[in-house]
């Protein structure tokens, strides 16, 4: 298994996961799932141009996002990145086993309510959240790897 | 003159600014933007471009970001691509008093090189130091 950690943070590749969750995991590589980022090309190339030469970014949508984790190298440390947890439960759905989810950031949208300063849900999220949990995955929201881990069960909304 | 919009995690960027005028003095056309927990990139992105749309011309500015792969920066990188607009990552108090102090005479074609040749030649440690005055 080389995907070492599936997140949700809707700014992507950026200085949190960059400094610190990419060293503490030491990952490698990057695997972004979201459809409208792979459909911008000028985001994707943002996306590649923020990372060090020796790191690694694949940017895909929903379509093309199973197969992708299937065949990442078993040798590599690869982090996967979404922004909606609506990603996450369409995976689990095809099939793709995910022990754990960590929420980091998901930011102020039409709809939502604030659970803390860095992670604001709508109504639909949140279940979508506790519906991967009962898929069998651990879900939990921490902003930074030093920083308190809060499990879904938890979480108040 | 090149405009100069400095972008940073939280007050970064106006502590900078803040830095830069208790040695140059006030100084004009000098924006500061921080990035703050719970905004998007997207909002983020949005109004910078709303600041740079607003200058006389988006071509003739320099954008200087604290952190490759942060979020202020990525936006930044987007309006490299949109606008025209030249970008630095590490920004440092060196590289923005250099700046500041060139971008009078110097055109924005020289100011990326003048701002990294800058910032790096501001950084220097003890160690160093003392190994020069041993020779």
């Amino acid at each position: 298994m080389s995907i070492v950690l599936y997140r949700i943070d809707d700014r992507l590749v950026h200085g949190q996961v960059m400094t610190a969750w990419s060293k503490v995991f030491d990952t490698t590589r990057i695997l972004i799932i979201d459809d409208a980022t792979a459909n911008n090309p000028f985001l994707v190339q943002v996306m590649k141009m923020a990372v060090p030469g020796d790191y690694h970014v694949d940017i895909v949508g929903m379509a093309d996002a199973a197969a992708k984790i299937a065949g990442d190298p078993a040798d590599k440390r690869t982090m996967v990145l979404v922004k909606e947890p609506k990603t996450i439960l369409e995976l689990q759905k095809q099939g793709v086993e995910i022990k754990e989810l960590n929420v980091g950031n998901m930011g102020a949208a039409p709809g939502r309510r604030v659970v803390n300063r860095s992670l604001q849900l709508t109504g639909d999220e949140y279940q979508t959240l506790i519906d991967i949990q009962s898929n069998g995955t651990r879900v939990y929201a921490q902003i930074y790897p030093d920083g308190k881990t809060l499990e879904l069960n938890k979480l108040k909304f | 003159m090149v405009d100069v919009i400095i972008v940073s995690h939280g007050a970064y960027a106006a502590g900078l600014r803040e830095a830069a005028e208790m040695i140059l003095g006030e100084q004009e056309r000098v924006t500061v933007m921080g990035l703050y927990p719970g905004e998007t990139r997207e909002y983020f992105t949005d109004n910078l471009e709303r600041v740079i749309d607003e200058l006389a011309t988006p071509k003739n500015t320099l954008i200087l970001a604290d952190l490759r792969s942060g979020t202020p920066f990525n936006a930044s990188m987007m309006m490299v691509l949109k606008k025209g607009v030249t970008c630095v990552a590490g920004v440092n108090l060196t590289m923005l008093l250099e700046v500041l102090s060139a971008r009078d005479e110097r055109g924005i074609e020289e100011m990326a090189s003048i701002a990294v040749k800058a910032g790096v030649e501001g950084i220097i440690d003890s160690d160093t130091l003392k190994l020069r005055e041993l020779k």
